[in-house]
């Protein structure tokens, strides 16, 4: 029941997203330009298509918030389905940290040191926080910070070289 | 006439790739999918995608052999880890695992694996059989096809897409099918070369790039929900007898047929793919079958149809791709993208610009059938190994490759960007049961959509008739509006009651309801 509500909860609020960007999106259509002194019949103008799709999006989402009203969204849900558990389960945290080191090495190494030091770096420091501090069964630190350097070092060097020589590709 | 062209033609496609680098290629290609496959977390499409970076430089014959190979292998492979693990290898191989988990645990899963492998094989060749009959039928077919039909053909595959793929839930198949068209519409639209909603970036301006997309949506998103889960599952190991008795593969014959038809045409059916396809065979299986109560307690029977039917999707799908340029299944939009990357375009004219490249692609999933049925019987204990692998040491590995393939087709860092988005974007929406295959199908179809709607209304100057009184025109729009009118709760309940008055609820209803 609890799940259920919590689920229905989530899609009034997505509804409600999807009203406002279709609304946005139809918006936006509506004010390109028709070509109008070029002779172009006004259904034949750049806007038709992303017009009718925004009002589609739009009244998808107000059938999804409608329904989730009916199913109970407006409830009120209980403290163990706070917004604090989303941050505080131990899933969560598993999710977050993984986001956090792949956004930190696309977003910030990558720009600023060589391919195959960023990618090893964060091969490294992904395995071991994994193994470590995001474990059930965590492994002792020395161990995984070891076995951990050298699969890294070995994926940068591998990735590097079978990327760059063997198929020709560039890296970032 | 036309029979003894098609089979010289497809000797020609055999003899084609009949070189050591070809079967090469075969080896490892077919290979690395089977083990991306078993990897739970590593989908057929995710690798596909991430294989187009590998085989960019390769001649596009080699590069589409590969990712067939790659593709094919995949979902196969999907089924090790549905035995053992009990988790689907790939969202193929989920009806797998209801019989093929219970006979692992009754210590018959070197049985089960290889029972697998040849029902694949066959599933494989039946769908084979059909891409070879149908394709030539339904090119032929496409040449009445003019800017209406196109239109609606567009429109059909996002609804039907955004229909089947959320059972239980078509609004929400709905709503993905819309947003993947919204997406398409970013960038230069052809007719007037207005940029729409580009925001004064100029790498939208030439659109969103399908592959990075995908990457993203199939793979990052797919990392971040395996990384998330806390425990990490055993596999179960047996030492029987992994070669299938003749007798246990001859008496499901008519299920393997069925299962076979079932899958093709489920992957004919545009954006549907292996999945619905073993559901759907699974299902009609147990139906009728004799014996309904093994089904779910490790029946040969129900194993044989779940793999027969996932692996006739491949082949499936592939139809209208070659014949329309729609895929029928994610993987088969990754190949659009791929055969458009290598100037090999799918569509109704291939048939007359490249004919050969049909048996090709015969000859191409021939082969691969070959190599996943010596690799599923020889290799059975050296691959249960890679499902050793922890996924703390795989998963980072994978995001690396995540970040390699979108940036090696243009080499601008933009193109990752739009992976992580659609990778976030892709997780919430799969979180909140959105299916992925409609925003998919939406990318690919919506310039066709879009351009073909304007271009017939200026055609007509603003006269809708034509949209629907062409004949095809009428029937796609029949069927698509059926199609929506049916998700429609009230609308689907009323039918229900006139069935049930008119005495044909038993077949029609329990039918539906069993699929589910």
């Amino acid at each position: 029941m609890e799940e259920g509500r919590q689920s229905a909860r989530a899609d009034l609020i997505t509804g409600g997203v999807f009203i406002l960007l279709g609304l946005a999106v139809a918006y936006a259509a509506w004010e390109m330009p028709r070509f109008a002194n070029r002779g172009v019949h006004p259904w034949v103008a750049p806007g038709v298509v992303p017009l009718l799709l925004g009002g589609l999006l739009a009244l998808c989402g107000a059938l999804l918030g409608w329904r989730a009203a009916k199913q109970g969204a407006l409830g009120k849900l209980s403290q163990h389905t706070s917004w604090r558990m989303l941050i505080a389960s131990v899933e969560s945290r598993r999710l977050w940290a993984m986001i956090a080191l792949a956004l930190m090495y696309t977003l910030v190494l990558l720009g600023w040191l060589p391919f195959w030091l960023a990618t090893g770096l964060y091969v490294w420091a992904s395995i071991v926080i994994f193994e470590t501090v995001l474990s059930d069964k965590p492994r002792r630190l020395w161990r995984s910070l070891v076995l951990a350097l050298l699969q890294a070092v070995l994926v940068a060097a591998i990735v590097t070289l079978v990327f760059q020589y063997g198929f020709l590709v560039r890296l970032p | 006439m036309f029979m003894i062209e098609g089979l010289s033609m497809l000797g020609g496609g055999i003899q084609h790739f009949l070189t050591p680098l070809s079967l090469f290629n075969v080896a490892w290609a077919t290979l690395l999918g089977i083990v991306i496959g078993m990897l739970p977390g590593l989908t057929a499409t995710m690798g596909v995608a991430l294989l187009v970076t590998l085989t960019y430089g390769m001649p596009g014959d080699q590069a589409i052999l590969t990712l067939i190979c790659m593709y094919v292998g995949a979902i196969y492979g999907g089924s090790r880890s549905a035995i053992l693990l009990n988790i689907p290898g790939t969202p193929a191989s989920a009806a797998t695992s209801l019989d093929g988990f219970p006979l692992a645990q009754q210590g018959k899963a070197g049985y089960a694996m290889g029972l697998a492998t040849v029902s694949s094989a066959i599933g494989t060749v039946i769908g084979i059989i059909c891409l070879a009959v149908f394709a030539p039928l339904l090119a032929e077919l496409a040449f009445d096809f003019g800017t209406y039909e196109f239109f609606w053909l567009a429109v059909f595959g996002v609804v039907i897409s955004g229909r089947l793929t959320a059972m239980g839930d078509p609004l929400k198949g709905y709503i993905a099918g819309i947003l993947g068209l919204l997406v398409a519409m970013i960038g230069m639209e052809s007719l007037q070369a207005y940029q729409r909603f580009t925001f004064g970036v100029h790498q939208l301006s030439g659109g969103i790039d399908i592959i990075p997309a995908m990457v993203g949506a199939f793979g990052f998103a797919e990392i971040l929900t395996v990384m998330r889960r806390r425990y990490d599952a055993k596999v179960l190991v047996s030492q029987d007898r992994v070669v299938p008795r003749f007798k246990d593969v001859w008496r499901f014959k008519r299920t393997s047929v069925r299962s076979g038809i079932i899958g093709t045409f489920v992957g004919i059916v545009p954006g549907v793919g292996e999945d619905i396809g073993s559901w759907a065979s699974y299902a009609a299986a147990r139906r009728a079958s004799k014996e309904k109560e093994m089904f779910g307690k490790g029946s040969y029977e129900g194993l044989t149809a779940a793999e027969t039917g996932n692996s006739a999707v491949i082949p499936g799908a592939l139809i209208p791709v070659l014949t329309l340029a729609i895929p029928g299944s994610t993987a088969a939009a990754v190949l659009i993208a791929a055969m458009l990357i290598h100037d090999i375009r799918p569509g109704p004219m291939l048939m007359i610009e490249n004919p050969e490249f049909l048996y090709q692609v015969v000859a191409m999933l021939l082969f691969t059938t070959l190599a996943i049925t010596l690799y599923g019987l020889s290799l059975t204990k050296v691959l249960v190994k890679v499902l050793a692998i922890p996924r703390e040491k795989l998963m980072p590995v994978v995001y690396v490759l995540c970040v390699i393939g979108p940036f090696a087709i243009s080499q601008r860092m933009f193109d990752v960007y739009v992976m992580i988005f659609f990778g976030l974007a892709g997780f919430i929406l799969r979180e909140m049961k959105y299916p992925m295959a409609p925003i998919v199908l939406g990318i690919i179809l919506g310039t066709l959509l879009d351009t073909n709607l304007r271009r017939g209304l200026a055609l007509t100057d603003g006269d809708p008739t034509p949209f629907f009184t062409r004949p095809i025109s009428m029937l796609l729009f029949g069927i698509t509006l059926l199609v929506i009118l049916i998700s429609i709760p009230v609308v689907s309940r009323t039918i229900k009651r006139l069935c049930l008055a008119l005495g044909l609820h038993g077949k029609l209803w329990g039918k539906a309801r069993h699929e589910r």
